[in-house]
């Protein structure tokens, strides 16, 4: 069943990376490819910080690392399982929606995160507080 | 005979394939009687069973694979494309009918390829990603199908560079140590 073998290489693919995030220091985690070629922070910078510091059980460290993916984690967590979901069974019906306005505003939203993060007077919204 | 057919099957956009392809794959039961055909210069997509190219067709009940979804003639969340004078929903969440769905907009694929893969092909994405149910609302299927295609391209490409990266990374860390 290939259905099975994707689920399995799937869920192992993430222990590995729970464990990795777990055990692993900051220096040996992959770094953003991005900041470290052009110093510039994108939407993402900070996310394996903050699942680093969400696997240790401290909340507050992770908002301050990446707090929009954070807060976004269950809506994507959501959104990817209902599509894996829908493929495995293949009920196209449980894919999910367009998302529709809302969906474009968040999507916006992330993006100007991204900008406000490189922008002076907005450190706070870098990964750690600037 | 140039491969330049589409087939939207469970909410799905194949192809291009040509259209002995096509027949191929309708007659192993992988493409049922109510999919959604389009190919270059039609104006919308239509059912398989309008397209004067593949009319007619001896078997209307889709195929028997094992575990497909029941042929029922729109299940919710099949993927309907329908000009905006029969979708007036077109566009919003909620429509429940399955009659008024649009192209994948690749929205939140490209929202989470944005925050999870440190890479600004992301951010090309959501504004792809942003246009195809407006484009798809006002009839524009051709333009729809293209933001569509669009996002679909930068969300494979940040999602793959991501992957590349950090097996190149760990390979890096592995060969040093």
């Amino acid at each position: 069943m290939a259905v099975r073998k994707w689920l399995v290489i799937g869920l192992a693919l993430s222990a590995a990376g729970m464990a990795i995030l777990v055990r692993g220091n900051f220096r040996g985690l992959p770094p953003c490819p991005l900041h470290s070629t052009t110093g510039l922070y994108c939407p993402g910078c900070g996310v394996t910080r903050a699942g680093r510091a969400l696997m240790h059980g401290d909340l507050g460290t992770a908002l301050q690392m990446n707090a929009v993916a954070i807060l976004l984690m269950p809506l994507m967590a959501f959104v990817m399982i209902r599509e894996i979901a829908a493929w495995g069974w293949q009920r196209p019906e449980w894919r999910p929606g367009t998302g529709g306005r809302w969906g474009i505003r968040l999507g916006f939203a992330v993006i100007i995160y991204g900008i406000l993060r490189n922008l002076p007077g907005f450190e706070f919204l870098r990964p750690g507080g600037g | 005979m140039s491969n330049d057919w589409y087939y939207a099957t469970g909410g799905v956009q194949q192809g291009p394939i040509g259209i002995d392809e096509l027949k191929a794959r309708h007659a192993a039961g992988q493409i049922p009687a109510n999919a959604l055909i389009w190919r270059e210069g039609m104006d919308n997509w239509i059912p398989w069973n309008q397209v004067p190219e593949l009319a007619p067709t001896p078997e209307i009940v889709a195929g028997g694979e094992p575990g497909s979804p029941a042929p029922t003639a729109n299940p919710v969340g099949d993927q309907i494309y329908a000009p905006p004078a029969t979708s007036p929903h077109a566009g919003t969440m909620g429509r429940a009918g399955g009659h008024t769905m649009n192209p994948p907009n690749y929205l939140w694929q490209s929202i989470v390829c944005t925050l999870l893969c440190c890479l600004p092909f992301g951010v090309a994405g959501i504004v792809y990603a942003a246009k195809v149910d407006g484009l798809a609302a006002t009839g524009k299927a051709a333009e729809a199908l293209e933001a569509s295609n669009k996002a679909k391209f930068w969300c494979k490409l940040s999602f793959g560079t991501s992957i590349v990266a950090t097996v190149l990374y760990f390979i890096l860390i592995i060969a040093v140590a």
